[in-house]
């Protein structure tokens, strides 16, 4: 148990979150002006959102590795470049990819933001469910692989709600026709994140689940004191992806996204932070002995 | 070993230093390719194959890496000396009527394995003896893929037999047996790749992910413009339903 002397942080203004939107929104800007760019620069080249994505890199490679070489359509070295990049990302700082630099986690933190200012009412899902609804992305994950591998092509790219919103299509080439699925899709995605926090990425993402999976062996992890922590539950209600931190094992969910939101709201000093260190999946950890009374 | 304390915004910090250092160290390597422009296609031989020519290179890329002098080229194309060599072939067909790149690949092959001489003038083999080219099928791709399709880049192929066969650059079997895949060409419709390789075209159209409606009779190289599938890709697929079947 902590002790009632334990100092208690003063509240300051989440200087975090403002450098987080920071970010999110200069890499968004850098994928919407490369769409633009992509659309309306007919002088030179100008790659679409597809070179700049990691999961591609994700996509492609088992068809790179096999055929000594080769890409599946609309890939190509960068997507490897970016995967290789998020891969020692992960390692070092976890899902942090997720919080500061994915696009479409800071379109969904802003519908997010909206659905706060609406006072729109929230879709609470039940922990349990909440636990199980999270395997989807491993099968999201799965399923694409397969079909790309299959198919020899990016079998997703037509329905990724990441890409039909952010490659402008639907605002420079609107084709109901032959994109309605694309759209609903899309509309779906955006419409399950007004009411649920990060609805795709906690979900649906296939980059996420991949992300999560690697996740658990990353260095730098948010960790709780079980010592120093009162269980007030106070960093919980920011949590983006509603991981239970109160009640977090010592390393946080390898589920978390490094927003540290929760390290910021935290009132009890050292009872939620940051630590660098080598970390095993829970799994492996050993148990805890049980201390006698 | 135990876990040390840290500044929190490591966590920012090294999650983008390493995406964007990534990007850097490639970019310092030269590996950093955001598209297929730029990138050679070559046969087994590591000879750049003149099927890998593409709408992006520039008449002195084509004479450069293909060993064809600018004169002949210029004579190949029917292009006057006030085109620059600088001039990507893809312009090329807005300035001289009737140049396709296609045209400029069959033709370079044709100088290659030397069934076409910068005597013989504008090289028109091809177009006079193919009948007028396939309506093309309507349905554009349906992904929204804008102005500049990506190419893929492909490191191999097989340069095998190449202009052989009747000049029409690729060797028609005389014994019923079927065509390998390594020697379809661009301008060979889908029905003549299911006839002559004997693969179905049911195959060809789930593997090169094809409308099931197409129409078999248009040609490989328009593959490329409505579908961005490279007569390369077709080539594997068949070479690959060949060595299961």
């Amino acid at each position: 148990m902590a002790s009632s002397s334990q100092p208690m942080k003063s509240p300051t203004r989440s200087r975090t979150r403002v450098i987080r939107r920071l970010t999110q929104t200069a890499f968004g800007l850098f994928i919407i002006g490369s769409s633009i760019r992509h659309y309306l620069v007919s002088t030179e080249h100008v790659a679409s959102i597809d070179a700049y994505c990691p999961f591609g890199g994700i996509e492609t490679l088992w068809r790179w590795i096999s055929t000594g070489g080769l890409f599946v359509q609309k890939t190509h070295q960068s997507n490897l470049v970016l995967l290789l990049g998020l891969i020692a990302g992960v390692i070092l700082a976890g899902g942090a990819f997720c919080g500061w630099i994915c696009p479409f986690g800071a379109l969904q933190d802003l519908l997010d933001w909206i659905h706060k200012k609406l006072h729109l009412p929230e879709l609470r899902i039940p922990p349990r469910l909440d636990r199980v609804l999270t395997y989807g992305r491993y099968v999201t994950l799965g399923v694409i692989l397969y079909a790309t591998i299959a198919t020899v092509k990016l079998w997703f790219a037509d329905w990724d709600p990441y890409r039909t919103i952010f490659s402008l299509g639907w605002l420079f080439e609107f084709n109901l026709t032959e994109q309605w699925l694309a759209y609903a899709v899309a509309l779906v995605i955006l419409v399950g994140a007004l009411l649920i926090p990060r609805f795709w990425c906690r979900y649906l993402c296939p980059l996420g689940g991949a992300i999560s999976l690697l996740g658990n062996f990353s260095l730098l992890r948010i960790r709780r004191n079980e010592a120093s922590c009162k269980g007030c539950a106070v960093c919980n209600a920011p949590c983006p992806v509603k991981i239970d931190v109160a009640q977090a094992d010592s390393a946080v969910s390898a589920d978390c996204i490094g927003c540290l939101e929760c390290v910021e709201v935290c009132p009890r000093e050292g009872a939620l932070s940051v630590t660098l260190g080598p970390a095993l999946p829970k799994i492996f950890r050993p148990r805890k002995k049980e201390h006698s009374a | 070993m135990k876990a040390i304390r840290v500044n929190k915004y490591l966590v920012p910090v090294f999650a983008v230093l390493a995406l964007l250092g990534s990007v850097w160290v490639a970019k310092a390597a030269g590996a950093w390719q955001v598209s297929g422009r730029g990138v050679i296609l070559v046969d087994e031989s590591g000879e750049a194959d003149p099927q890998g020519i593409k709408g992006w290179m520039t008449l002195g890329d084509v004479s450069s890496v293909y060993g064809v002098p600018l004169d002949a080229l210029y004579k190949m194309i029917g292009a006057g000396p006030e085109v620059p060599p600088d001039t990507a072939l893809k312009d090329l067909e807005k300035l001289v009527p009737g140049m396709e790149v296609w045209a400029v690949r069959t033709g370079v092959e044709a100088y290659q394995n030397g069934s076409w001489t910068p005597e013989g003038g504008r090289y028109t083999g091809e177009a006079s003896e193919e009948p007028a080219p396939p309506t093309p099928t309507p349905t554009p791709t349906p992904t929204p893929e804008p102005a500049h399709p990506a190419e893929e880049h492909v490191p191999q192929g097989s340069g095998e037999g190449r202009g052989e066969g009747q000049g029409e650059g690729f060797a028609l079997p005389q014994d019923g047996t079927r065509l390998p895949g390594s020697e379809i060409r661009g301008r060979m419709t889908l029905q003549e790749v299911v006839d002559y390789c004997q693969v179905p075209l049911e195959t060809l159209i789930v593997e090169l992910g094809l409308p099931d409606d197409i129409n078999a009779q248009v040609w490989m190289r328009d593959l490329a413009n409505q579908y961005g599938i490279e007569v390369t890709t077709v080539r594997e697929v068949v070479d690959r339903y060949q060595v299961e079947h």
